[in-house]
């Protein structure tokens, strides 16, 4: 298989971005990490749009974006992976350089979720799971299955609605620095505590929020890449699994099956001995504050039970065993849901080429680091590893 | 109705023949679209038939493979474990252990008008977990382990036969 690397990537700012339509949007990012990369068009082999839509009017996003940003007639695709889509966009790039189909494919995230009122994005991500069976009779929302599994968290492993809290205090902290952020101010233990409940035990303050944005990440061959860059960032692991779609098949609800299975076949793919060692730094998927405990452990950064102990002893912060979400996470940084996923492929690769600076700068020691972008509860997981080591042929 | 609701929070219209508003916090132009439509799904349940008659005489039933005795709940009409097409009902113990739940607040907009409700997984005794709403309890009486039980009823005010939860020792007067 052939080698693949990161030339150039971007987000756009994220947040109400009533100023820009969706093409506009998706071109903010396009621009940047094209000219991260230094190319042009005529480089490009082909392009993957990452959407899930529903909430905004345009059907083909793809295909409008692909128009605005002077990419058409190139070969092209929507990619859906709900919250999880950047990441899938991402495998699609990846997969098509390593199989030797192309040599720069770009990767282009775009959500506009404030094309509909607000209850309506709620009900639609509310059917991000089953429909028919869990959606239709019982109306569960988005805050509502991450809100199951940290019923039964909560209880299990004796933890406290306050101890979820300092994940929102966290990443609100690391928000405040991200100038792209759509949520720039601290938060205390006692706001969250006090914001009201979306789904018990879940507050508004425990939750991700409604968000557009766009995110863009240019991937390319060896050959091509040692053309443009002499120190690309390389994509070392990619692992996907799958989870069902109704909640109730699940066997259990303190962490998921999905992401520890994609895990470990990133991890594997790696070929590292000791990846756990060699991580830097990590984005984890933060849509709640639960989700960022459970994928401490889902990821082995913690024992099973334990993640909520990285969470009290701030072992997850910059200088910590291993910082998470330094640029906000989805929680403060936002979630345009079909833009999340390359928007964390680049926070990591901008970490790792010690590109982010400042307060959010994690120290770069051994050259790894981790992406854990989840779509839906579980029902997609993608794990991907990056790395300034090239590695191994 | 929607749209309508939409613009509220905005004012100042540009000139009165396009459909352009201006957001007054932010000073953006919006267009709004004047192509609005009602989304309503037809969905095909002729395969899982059973279930629903069951339903109509008060009576919850999983399926299970003729040939390898696999359980499904929801029904399934074909088991992937095996690839068989041959499904038979079997009516489900209505004793259950509550593993995880969740009060909804902020509603979907199909169930604006519905009060808060408790979405609940129960473990029966044959291993299945179903997800329904628990009905009947207060929030703080609620553990994580207590007996459920199954019950077949009308809980809503759109007068459909569902399934929900109940304590089991609080039995429902209806």
């Amino acid at each position: 298989m052939n080698k693949v690397a990161v030339i150039g990537s971007s987000y756009s700012r994220f947040g109400r971005r009533t100023d820009v339509r969706i093409d506009e949007l998706a071109w903010e990012s396009f621009k940047e990490a094209m000219s991260e990369a230094g190319i042009d068009q005529k480089d490009i082999d082909s392009f993957v749009v990452s959407n899930v839509g529903g909430w905004s009017a345009e059907l083909l996003p793809a295909i409008v974006v692909g128009e605005y940003c002077g990419l058409s007639p190139k070969p092209t695709m929507r990619v859906e992976a709900a919250c999880a889509s950047g990441s899938a966009a991402a495998y699609q790039a990846y997969s098509m350089i390593s199989a030797g189909l192309a040599d720069v494919v770009v990767a282009l995230g775009v959500e506009k979720m404030t094309e509909s009122p607000t209850q309506l994005a709620v009900e639609l991500i509310g059917r991000a799971g089953n429909f028919f069976w869990e959606f239709e009779n019982f109306g569960l929302t988005f805050p509502g299955y991450y809100a199951l599994y940290a019923s039964a968290y909560l209880q299990k492993y004796h933890a406290k609605e306050e101890d979820l809290a300092k994940v929102a205090v966290k990443n609100h902290h690391y928000g405040s620095l991200n100038p792209k952020a759509q949520f720039q101010n601290e938060v205390s233990v006692e706001d969250v505590m006090s914001s009201r409940y979306v789904a018990w035990p879940l507050k508004l303050l425990d939750c991700s929020p409604i968000t557009d944005g766009s995110s863009c990440v240019i991937f390319a061959s060896e050959r091509f890449a040692k053309k443009v860059k002499h120190d690309p960032i390389w994509v070392r692991g990619i692992g996907v699994a799958s989870g069902t779609a109704n909640l109730s098949r699940r066997k259990e609800f303190t962490g998921l099956e999905s992401a520890r299975l994609a895990a470990k076949k990133a991890y594997s793919m790696s070929g590292l001995e000791e990846p756990l060692r060699k991580i830097d730094v990590a984005e984890v998927h933060d849509c709640f504050t639960i989700a960022e405990v459970m994928a401490y452990e889902d990821l082995g950064f913690a024992k099973k039970g334990e993640g909520i102990e990285l969470v009290r002893e701030e072992a997850t912060y910059k200088g910590g065993k291993v910082p998470v979400n330094l640029s906000g996470g989805l929680k403060a940084k936002g979630h345009p849901i079909g833009a999340t996923g390359l928007s964390m492929i680049t926070e990591i690769s901008k970490q790792l080429a010690g590109k982010v600076g400042g307060n959010r700068q994690a120290d770069i020691k051994h050259g790894y680091g981790i992406v854990h972008n989840i779509g839906g509860t579980g029902h997609y997981a993608y794990i991907t590893i990056l790395s300034t080591e090239r590695g191994e042929d | 109705m929607k749209t309508t609701q939409h613009k509220s929070s905005l004012n100042k219209q540009i000139g009165n023949d396009l459909p352009i508003v201006v957001d007054e916090k932010t000073g953006n132009q919006l267009f709004f679209s004047r192509r609005e439509i009602l989304q309503r799904y037809i969905i095909p349940v002729s395969r899982i038939s059973k279930f629903y008659e069951g339903l109509a005489e008060g009576k919850m039933y999983a399926t299970r493979c003729r040939r390898c005795g696999k359980l499904y709940f929801p029904p399934a009409a074909d088991c992937s474990s095996c690839m068989s097409s041959s499904t038979s009902y079997i009516e489900l113990s209505r004793k259950a252990k509550l593993i995880a739940y969740t009060i909804v607040s902020v509603k979907p907009s199909s169930f604006a008008n519905v009060n808060d409700y408790i979405v609940a997984i129960g473990r029966l005794k044959e291993g299945l977990n179903v997800l329904s709403w628990l009905v009947g309890v207060e929030p703080r009486d609620i553990r994580i382990g207590m007996e459920l039980e199954l019950n077949v009823g009308k809980i809503k005010d759109d007068n459909v036969l569902t399934y929900f939860f109940t304590h089991a020792k609080s039995r429902r007067k209806n």
